[in-house]
């Protein structure tokens, strides 16, 4: 058993899980923004009762 | 008339308990069903090159050097990461990302379930494996072939093929790895959730915008596997584009197919028996078990984290389905729903936290090369 390395592995870890956590919030963005931008336009209910 | 016997005494013990690995692994492929196209080839090609002085394999005979066919193929295939590379376009046209981009929350179950590769990693080096070969063990847990490959090559370990049969052995067994760790950590109550399904349209420009934005994302951040998530979204662009279909589909078929064809027979040329039977094997073997408990406790039990603060509760068996074993784990966490209720239909929620886990998984290994190479 070689705790020394366990030991030095444990930051990897630590940075490893961090850096997925913050790339994947990054992706959550930016399908939420590409959502938003590429939603089909409602439409405005006063448009269809000024006809 | 000696040449008729004369190869028979140089046979080893050691070939013949390859053979017999190679026998299990065809068994369990054909007869068990567990991911025959890798398994059957992997199984047949280590029966191949343990035969004494086989010339699939490069051979010094002599003093000359001849070279094997499998060998060939290993360095012009798998040595310089290629083959794992073309099936990733095959699997990216193959996978429908709508049920993700519908609910890109689910992206955070894929993050949690790669837990396991990182416990791996530190669960190697405890056990005295160096970084290099501890993070490719660790990789096991992306559970995903191709990028264990990848990552495995890449970093040039001295274990490929155990990490190999360790990876598709393991995702085969998904099924029957994932409901006990699922049913140990969560209560009768939380497996009863029901989550309805709403899904939100998704435009035909955000799928397509999608590959090309996660190969952006993920080459700044991870460079060192923007070839593996670049193809990976290049086989998704060319299904969702909408003016390639025949190419679509013949990167889901021909492509995975042939790569499939030659990858399981390429890596088996690396099991020879003086590489292979070795005590590191087993320990990896056992490692890559704890890949698998890992991932699938690190995303239930994010699950359970988020229930304590959401108002609409989460089923924690999604948590589970974030690891990459796709479409395979989407499916035991749907079927582990319906035996609980028969009417709690979690199968879209799974899906879209599965695939997160094919982008985690790629994105994890990009981080792993990014720390260590």
């Amino acid at each position: 058993m070689r705790v020394d390395l366990f030991l030095q592995s444990l930051p990897l870890m630590g940075k490893g899980m961090l850096g997925i956590f913050i790339v994947t919030l990054v992706i959550i963005g930016c399908i939420a923004l590409l959502n938003y931008l590429t939603a089909p336009k409602k439409k405005d209910p006063s448009e269809d009762q000024k006809r | 008339m000696e040449v008729l016997y004369e190869n028979l005494l140089q046979i080893t013990w050691q070939q013949v308990v390859m053979w017999a690995i190679g026998g299990i692994l065809i068994f369990l492929a054909i007869y068990k069903k567990m991911e025959p196209t890798l398994l059957l080839p992997i199984g047949f090609g280590a029966i191949l090159v343990n035969l004494p002085f086989s010339g699939a394999i490069t051979q010094v005979i002599n003093g000359k050097t001849e070279h094997g066919a499998l060998d060939i193929l290993f360095d012009a295939g798998v040595g310089n990461e290629l083959f794992p590379l073309l099936l990733f376009i095959g699997i990216g046209a193959m996978i429908d990302f709508g049920p993700l981009l519908s609910n890109p929350k689910l992206m955070l179950f894929g993050a949690a379930a790669q837990f396991g590769i990182f416990f791996t990693v530190s669960m190697a080096s405890l056990f005295g494996f160096d970084i290099r070969n501890a993070v490719s063990i660790g990789i096991i847990g992306a559970a995903d072939g191709p990028t264990s490959i990848f990552v495995a090559t890449y970093l040039n370990s001295d274990y490929l093929p155990a990490i190999i049969v360790a990876a598709y052995s393991y995702m085969a067994l998904v099924p029957i790895v994932q409901p006990p760790v699922i049913r140990l950590l969560t209560t009768k109550k939380e497996r009863l959730i029901r989550m309805p399904y709403a899904p939100k349209q998704v435009s035909k420009l955000t799928r397509i915008l999608f590959p090309i934005l996660i190969t952006v994302i993920a080459g700044l951040v991870a460079p060192r596997s923007v070839a593996l998530v670049g193809f990976l979204m290049f086989g998704n662009l060319i299904r969702e584009c909408g003016v390639l279909n025949q190419l679509s589909e013949s990167a889901q078929n021909t492509l995975a197919n042939l790569i499939t064809l030659l990858l399981g027979i390429t890596v088996a040329s690396k099991m020879r028996a003086e590489q292979f039977l070795s005590v590191e094997t087993l320990i990896i073997l056992a490692l890559g078990l704890v890949a698998f408990v890992f991932d699938t406790a690190g995303g239930v039990l994010f699950a359970k984290f988020l229930n304590l603060f959401s108002k609409n509760k989460i089923n924690p068996m999604i948590g589970a389905a974030g690891i990459s074993a796709f479409p395979m784990s989407a499916r035991v966490v749907h079927k582990m729903g319906l035996q609980e209720d028969n009417q709690n239909f979690l199968l879209m929620h799974a899906a879209g936290a599965n695939v997160s886990g094919q982008i985690a998984s790629v994105i994890a290994g990009g981080l792993l090369l990014g720390f260590i190479a």
